[in-house]
């Protein structure tokens, strides 16, 4: 069994940007780099399922998921922004996607403070998402979509908004949690000092394609 | 410590300037709408001994019923609207938008006889009628007031909620309904009291189950001339109508979620195939909706007993047309836009004060709560003040332009304020103190934080005062001068006089109303986009 997730000759962007990527995620943290505006953004969104994907297919676990509705992909996504439910408390917004795939209150409320615990937030689990700092709304946004346990983890720029040293710190630093976790995770940016922060697997926009970086 | 995002708590850091805002609602309700109901009541209010409410209470409690289902139905039609609309981008949809509105600006009149005309073979007057033709006239009132708070909210919290496991069902329901609650409930209250102080609908549709508290004052004092029992059912009807709108501001008061995720967003183009089938599918059936009704009305200006004709469109410019001899139909029309726009600045200048007032002072919320009194208001009742009041010396405004626009503005601040407190409430405030951080005067800072959304929310909303202008016939019926009716005047005129040109020109004159609806909406949403891009 092919295990991860394929990107085959998946042709995604507008009619002004068009990406064609081959890709195999397994097992690792792989970073896209590029600048704004090459499609990277487009690329997460076309895997996450928001956006349809122009040609060539999608493949999880030996699974074409490319016509599949985002609910049922079972790919995680965090944001450029934090976008937490700000109806909802702290361990709320960690507990959704754990509800939504039946788990009982209980054991979701359980889980959604080791996750919490995990990212460093133990206490935080009834405080109003207003209450956070950019950092720790982030971290919740990583606690909330690794909850339901997705087969893969898109990472849009999640650190972008946050100061550089700060963003050095929690990339290293989330990147060493999804390492424990085994999680495979596709993560794009464009500061290559943050890339390089994270892993070795890091591919480059070029030409309307991905190449390899050498490091 | 990181700032709280959203309105926060208490008045904000504002120039003194801004905080007197609430004084100009608070004067412009005092003396244009306390003044000419106190005078109503002075006049009328002597019942006798004989007097017995049972009647009055079991009209209201009918026409409770009735609107309770007519807001139902707005609301469950109204809301996949407003969700397409505000949510996609694609060809028509400002056309689409202007469309869904046109019936909340018609005369009820006009609407109530199209669908006499529609499906009065199908359905004989009573409830289903009554209920048809409020849903169809407070469509707009959902899409406009639910959607302005829709398209700023991000719809990537609703892609966070489906790849986290949820259907689009589950998460409009988890994710995205709990922040449209506020001006659901908003709207909902709005509908609910448009329905329930109906009255050209359930004179045209209804029949004796179907009778309003409003229909009843009518009753009273053109009928019976019985004036104190008009002004108890009168009172009966503010009760009603106050609580209503108690429940309905507390909802909204409460604010879209705390600090809900909201900004400028763009509408999306991408939609996967079924996506597009929906959007598709929903546009065109709001269009069929709303069209249907009118086609018939523009059948009615376009054919006679002969056969096809376009003499009813080339009357309009004749003194006599429809055998009124009131003033051309084109003078009419000239008389409702130019009412219309005194309406717009008015009710928007004063609505927006109003909404600015709840932020930048703690008496202004109490000053919104009461600028909602004229929903509860009786047009008819507060055209007979206003005509009572103003109408004869020391202050006799008859003979002025103002007299009309000013009962219009009053029926119309409220809508302003539905549409424009939400909005500031849900705007970042911290925008203004990031402003102040920067060296921004305090003024300056208020306008960095809330000028750019509060200018496109006041156009908003001023274009739709401007729209109840252009179809109110209850207020308008008592303050028109006679040698310049407006267009719903003139309608009800010419539909009260027997003979198939006075019909004909009737409908051309709607069809005209209805053409300069869809053109001023479409301008406004022009203009609202043009700024949001900026």
């Amino acid at each position: 069994m092919n295990q991860g997730i394929e990107l085959r000759e998946l042709r995604v962007g507008y009619e002004s940007t068009l990406l064609t990527v081959n890709m195999h995620l397994r097992d690792e943290i792989t970073v896209i780099l590029g600048p704004s505006g090459c499609g990277k953004s487009t690329l997460l969104s076309t895997i996450l399922g928001s956006v349809p994907a122009l040609g060539g297919s999608l493949v999880l676990n030996d699974v074409d998921i490319t016509k599949a509705p985002i609910h049922e992909r079972r790919i995680g996504m965090v944001f450029q922004d934090p976008l937490l439910f700000s109806h909802l408390t702290v361990i709320q917004n960690v507990m959704y996607g754990l509800r939504r795939a039946g788990v009982s209150k209980g054991l979701a409320t359980q889980k959604a403070g080791e996750l919490l615990e995990w990212v460093g937030l133990q206490g935080f689990q009834s405080r109003s998402v207003q209450e956070l700092s950019g950092g720790q709304a982030q971290r919740v946004a990583l606690a909330r979509a690794l909850a339901p346990e997705p087969a893969v983890l898109l990472l849009d720029e999640p650190y972008s908004a946050l100061d550089s040293q700060l963003r050095t710190r929690l990339a290293t630093e989330v990147a060493e949690l999804l390492r424990s976790r085994n999680v495979v995770a596709l993560h794009v940016t464009h500061d290559e000092l943050e890339a390089r922060s994270i892993t070795s697997e890091i591919f480059r926009v070029d030409h309307a394609s991905l190449s390899r970086v050498a490091t | 410590m990181a700032q709280r995002v959203g309105a926060g708590d208490g008045p904000l850091n504002t120039p003194a300037w801004l905080r007197w805002m609430w004084v100009v609602p608070a004067v412009f309700l005092v003396a244009l709408l306390g003044v000419p109901i106190t005078t109503v009541l002075q006049r009328s209010f002597d019942v006798g001994n004989s007097f017995e409410i049972a009647p009055q209470l079991s009209i209201a409690f009918s026409a409770a019923g009735q609107a309770l289902l007519s807001t139902f139905l707005a609301v469950c039609i109204g809301l996949p609207i407003a969700g397409v609309l505000s949510t996609y981008s694609f060809k028509g949809r400002a056309l689409t938008q202007a469309i869904i509105t046109v019936p909340f600006v018609l005369p009820t009149v006009v609407i109530a006889l199209a669908f006499r005309e529609l499906l009065g073979s199908i359905l004989v007057p009573g409830l289903l009628l009554v209920v048809i033709a409020h849903t169809y006239i407070n469509l707009a009132v959902i899409v406009r007031i639910v959607g302005a708070t829709w398209q700023q909210l991000d719809p990537r919290t609703v892609i966070v909620a489906r790849s986290l496991g949820a259907s689009p069902f589950r998460a409009f329901m988890t994710v995205t309904f709990p922040q449209l609650r506020a001006s659901l409930a908003s709207a909902a209250s709005v509908v609910f009291i448009f329905c329930f102080t109906s009255l050209g609908v359930v004179l045209v549709l209804g029949d004796s189950s179907t009778r309003t508290l409003e229909s009843q004052i009518l009753r009273e004092t053109s009928l019976l001339l019985d004036f104190p029992t008009a002004a108890i059912t009168a009172i009966l009807q503010l009760a009603m109508v106050s609580f209503v709108l108690l429940l309905g501001a507390r909802a909204s008061l409460k604010r879209t979620a705390k600090g809900a995720i909201l900004r400028f967003s763009s509408l999306s183009p991408w939609a996967s195939p079924s996506q597009r089938r929906y959007v598709l599918f929903i546009a065109t059936t709001a269009c069929l909706i709303v069209l249907i009704p009118l086609l018939s009305l523009a059948y009615g200006s376009l054919h006679s007993s002969q056969g096809w004709t376009l003499e009813w469109w080339s009357s309009l410019t004749s003194v006599d047309s429809g055998t009124t001899r009131l003033g051309s139909p084109l003078g009419a029309i000239a008389t409702s836009f130019k009412y219309a726009l005194i309406t717009g600045v008015i009710a928007g200048t004063v609505g927006a004060c109003a909404a600015v007032g709840v932020l930048t002072h703690r008496l202004g919320r109490a000053v919104a709560l009461i600028a909602l009194a004229p929903l509860g208001v009786s047009a008819a009742t507060l055209g007979l003040g206003l005509m009572l009041a103003f109408g004869r010396p020391p202050l006799d405004l008859r003979g002025s332009d103002l007299l009309l626009p000013i009962a219009h503005s009053i029926v119309a601040v409220p809508l302003v304020i539905a549409v424009v407190l939400p909005t500031l409430l849900t705007t970042d405030r911290r925008f203004a103190i990031a402003a102040s951080s920067l060296g921004a005067s305090l003024t300056r800072a208020f306008l960095t934080a809330y000028g750019p959304i509060l200018r496109i929310v006041m156009i908003a909303a001023a274009g739709l005062a401007a729209c109840v202008s252009l179809g109110e016939f209850g207020a308008a019926s008592f303050l028109t001068r006679s040698g310049a009716p407006t267009v719903p005047v003139q309608i009800i005129r010419l539909l009260q006089r027997p003979g198939e040109q006075s019909f004909g020109v009737a409908c051309a004159l709607a069809m005209v109303l209805v053409l300069g609806t869809i053109a001023l909406v479409a301008a406004i949403d022009a203009l609202g986009n043009r700024k949001r891009t900026r």
